[in-house]
């Protein structure tokens, strides 16, 4: 039971590295708007979703030489 | 998931969803498909965005975009204003990198999407090193290099993505709300990361206490426990204490006063346990409480806030920058705040004057209902007094400034409006007063205990006082009200309804009348061309070209509606033309001359009389005429159309309940009447001054009725104040807004139903709370005076009772 005497203090110091890191992310406006980041990502991801497949339909008619 | 193009048809613009006046649409082709749009300004929108690669907006976006009705760049004075350094300094700072940082107040953002377009919109400009969206507060935190950009480039970038935006001047950016924010967010961290760490050493504790444990340990466990809550106190419960002393410095006995007793009790009596090894420690539960009260506390702040901030945005929008003629005659742009009486000032039509004046030149009409809630515009001339915050209309003025801007009328409009609603009714106060009792009883019962067990076994006195104080605790009584209130206005917010105040929901079941205004509330407020009658040879579209031509220097807003027209065949261009106030414009083209408006004004170039065409229906239509100096050549047939919800929305409201609706317009025209009498009203009334339908809705509060309100215009501020509830349309004056209770978003108005349908399971919510909430207290309050409930269950119980009131009320969220 004497490594309580090692964990307890290794706990208490996690906590203020969990509190410093809430505290940063407070202040740089992390908690302000929970909305908008996590849909940008999807608009992003759709669009280029978009040109990927924009791009595999031109690129075999550009590239196949007509045949008949 | 299949991604949906918006439909939009033929006879709704693409971008801004309005419906668009038969024949006149413009149209551009987006995802292969020929697309309407209803101006040429939501046209240059959508080129826009699709040149800038952006067109995943329009399948992105969750309503529809904003009217574009503005589209022309910045002018020469107002670049050069915004890329003068001097005055960049007024709303900008330098980083150290050499960027600069400003803040834009952006309207017209509605959902995610938008915040998405002006990001890249923005982004791809060379020299913007950072932006950053939050369509929460309409707001826009904006960096960019100035030696590559100039500021009014960007401005204008996002002018041309449909988006009108300005600088929010430093002074005016309220740090101090979102300060209290953020400290309040860092109490509800810290306290949940403690609660969180010392409920694992009372784990082991508890244990320990079935099981047996070494006391070294026992005690280890203790100091740690303490050392973490004695922080969490000190940090997150101090505000409790110290809210509970300013009472009492008041001699007021607040909810916080047994929060704080029990806090402290319950906190230094587990100092003693730690110190002398002897009794229990409740460390866990002082943490626990400080959490969920916390957590109570941040919920209703954060409302608030969110709430507060978007009115202060809009509010910000107001004039900055005025049009300063200098002694040689050139105009020089400048801040507002730097003007002083005795400067002169070009206001331009449609621009809202900045501060009282007075007029030395020009002759103008001016809307004051800002200040004075008459609708009706006044004359201006040569000598006569202009208020700040009155709207010029019709032509340009020159002014010399009577006022600073801190005295001018304008900044009084906010005394006025508090003075308004500190008149409403304070549910809040009673049920302060009615706590004020609880807890004074709940503390002579303490005493009571405490002698009556000093006498009885005086080892126990403290422990069974303490577990009366704690198990008693109002907390759960304290949550059940403001947890499930918060809740729902959380639940209302992503739906498009802004809570202002949160006892609306209390209040809007008890409303047995709703009073509607009528322009811009049921119907769109804006004027849109439905038909033109040619009295002549002329065919339409060389008339529409004509009308065109000479109501575009017009301000009014019927001459808007011809500014969304579109005519390709005729360009006309007209000379000398004059703006008569309130009658009509006239002007030369190849040598003719032409008017257009009123009747009474456009036929004294023709004697003969045109009779008004009475084709189909004319309900709530309105009539201009055009004429040439040798015939009356045709009529336009303007239409303010109803909102497509209205009907079905009246009937809603009886069926919801809710006995009368009535509609207050202070238009006169004969047309309100008759738009509004298949609707439905039980009453109408026409013509009302905004005086008079804030005595109509008075009478009715006298004759104990509880009224809603919705309206939109600033001429509604006073009348909305005094109403039970009010709501507000988002795209309605920022004063109505600021005045309203409700401010509904995206502008439906099915929405005021929606919210009455949520304050009713609101108040099942809390009734269930509270039924909760006192028959625990009912039952474990004898149990503890009779010394049959342990402090540690005490506080079990107590947290246990405050959970069952959190989760109930975190129900409203589905």
């Amino acid at each position: 039971m004497e490594t309580l005497f090692i964990l307890i203090p290794l706990g208490l110091t996690l906590l203020g590295l969990a509190i410093w890191a809430f505290i940063w992310a407070v202040n740089h406006n992390q908690f302000d708007d929970f909305d908008s980041p996590a849909q940008n990502i999807i608009f992003d991801d759709r669009v280029t979703e978009e040109e990927r497949r924009k791009n595999t339909i031109e690129t075999p008619q550009s590239d196949t030489p007509k045949h008949d | 998931m299949p991604i949906t193009i918006p439909t939009a048809t033929e006879n709704t613009c693409f971008h801004c969803g309005l419906p668009i006046p038969s024949g006149q649409y413009q149209t551009l082709n987006i995802f292969k498909q020929k697309r309407h749009f209803c101006c040429s300004g939501c046209l240059f929108a959508a080129k826009s965005i699709l040149e800038s690669g952006l067109s995943q907006y329009y399948r992105e976006r969750t309503s529809d975009s904003p009217t574009v009705s503005n589209i022309e760049a910045l002018s020469k004075a107002e670049c050069s204003f915004f890329n003068n350094d001097e005055n960049q300094d007024a709303f900008s700072h330098l980083n150290q990198n050499h960027h600069r940082q400003t803040v834009l107040a952006i309207s017209g953002m509605q959902c995610a999407a938008c915040s998405w377009l002006i990001n890249n919109g923005l982004q791809k400009i060379e020299g913007v090193t950072g932006i950053h969206v939050n369509p929460g507060t309409q707001q826009a935190r904006l960096s960019w290099e100035p030696d590559k950009v100039k500021l009014s480039h960007i401005l204008n970038q996002l002018n041309k993505l449909g988006y009108q935006a300005q600088p929010i001047w430093n002074r005016d950016i309220d740090d101090e709300q979102s300060r209290t924010y953020k400290t309040s967010l860092k109490r509800l961290g810290i306290s949940g990361l403690g609660m969180m760490q010392v409920m694992m050493f009372s784990v082991a504790l508890y244990a320990g206490a079935f099981t047996g444990i070494e006391s070294l340990y026992e005690n280890l466990l203790r100091w740690v426990s303490m050392l973490v809550s004695s922080g969490v106190l000190l940090y997150a419960g101090s505000p409790f204490v110290i809210s509970a002393i300013n009472g009492l410095k008041l001699r007021k006995l607040n909810m916080d006063a047994p929060i704080s007793l029990a806090l402290t009790g319950a906190y230094f009596s587990s100092i003693w346990a730690t110190l002398s090894h002897n009794g229990e420690v409740y460390f866990d539960s002082v943490t626990m409480f400080i959490f969920f009260l916390t957590l109570g506390r941040f919920l209703e702040e954060g409302g608030r806030y969110r709430a507060n901030i978007t009115a202060q945005t809009l509010l910000k929008c107001m004039p900055k920058t005025a049009m300063l003629i200098l002694e040689d005659g050139e105009e020089k742009l400048i801040s507002v705040t730097d003007l002083n009486p005795g400067d002169q000032i070009r206001i331009k039509p449609g621009a809202t004057i900045p501060v009282d004046a007075t007029v030395i030149e020009g002759k103008s009409s001016v809307d004051e209902s800002l200040l004075t809630g008459e609708i009706k515009q006044k004359t201006k001339k040569i000598g006569s007094s202009v208020s700040g915050g009155s709207q010029n209309i019709e032509s340009t003025l020159v002014l010399r400034v009577t006022q600073h801007v801190q005295h001018s009328l304008i900044s009084n409009i906010m005394l006025l409006m508090e003075r308004g609603l500190e008149q409403k009714p304070a549910i809040a106060i009673l049920a302060d007063s009615v706590a004020q009792y609880f807890v004074l009883a709940l503390l002579i019962i303490s005493v009571f205990v405490f002698t009556g067990w000093w006498f009885l076994d005086p080892d126990r006195a403290l422990w069974v006082t303490l577990s009366v104080l704690v198990v008693t605790c109002p907390c759960a009584l304290s949550l059940a009200t403001p947890v499930a209130l918060t809740a729902s206005s959380n639940a209302l917010m992503k739906k498009g309804i802004l809570l202002t105040r949160s006892n609306v929901l209390e209040k809007i079941l008890k409303a047995d009348t709703v009073i509607f205004d009528k322009t811009g509330t049921l119907t769109l407020g804006k004027f849109i061309l439905t038909e033109i009658y040619s009295l002549s040879d002329y065919d339409k579209t060389q008339c529409l070209a004509i009308a065109m031509c000479l109501e575009k220097h017009s301000e009014h807003p019927i001459g808007s509606a011809f500014r969304n027209c579109n005519s390709d065949t005729f360009q006309f261009t007209a000379e000398n033309i004059i703006n008569h106030p309130n009658q009509g414009v006239e002007g030369r083209i190849d040598g003719t001359l032409y008017r257009i408006g009123k009747v009474e004004f456009a036929n004294q170039l023709d004697s003969d009389t045109p009779l008004p065409p009475t084709k189909g229906e004319s309900i709530g239509k309105q009539h201009i005429l055009l004429c040439s100096e040798r015939e009356a050549m045709a009529w336009f047939e303007m239409e303010d159309p109803l909102r497509q919800e209205v009907p079905s929305v009246l009937k809603e409201i009886k069926s919801a309940g809710i006995p009368s609706s009535v509609m207050l317009s202070g238009d006169p025209s004969a047309s309100a009447q008759v738009l509004a009498a298949p609707l439905g009203f039980d009453v109408i009334h026409t013509d009302y001054s905004p005086k008079q339908k804030f005595q109509h809705v008075n009478a009715l509060q006298k004759n104990g009725h509880r009224v809603i309100m919705v309206g939109d215009g600033i001429n509604d501020a006073p009348v909305l104040a005094q109403a039970d509830v009010s709501f507000a349309l988002s795209n309605g004056s920022e004063l109505a807004k600021t005045s309203a209770d409700v401010v509904l978003l995206n502008d439906n108005l099915r929405l005021v139903l929606t919210t009455r349908e949520a304050a009713k399971k609101t108040l099942n919510i809390i009734r269930q709370n509270m039924v909760w909430a006192i028959s625990y207290n009912g039952i474990a309050l004898p149990l503890a005076i009779m010394g049959l409930i342990e402090p540690y269950m005490a506080v079990i119980g107590m947290s246990a009772s405050s959970l069952v009131v959190v989760l109930n009320s975190l129900r409203l969220h589905r």
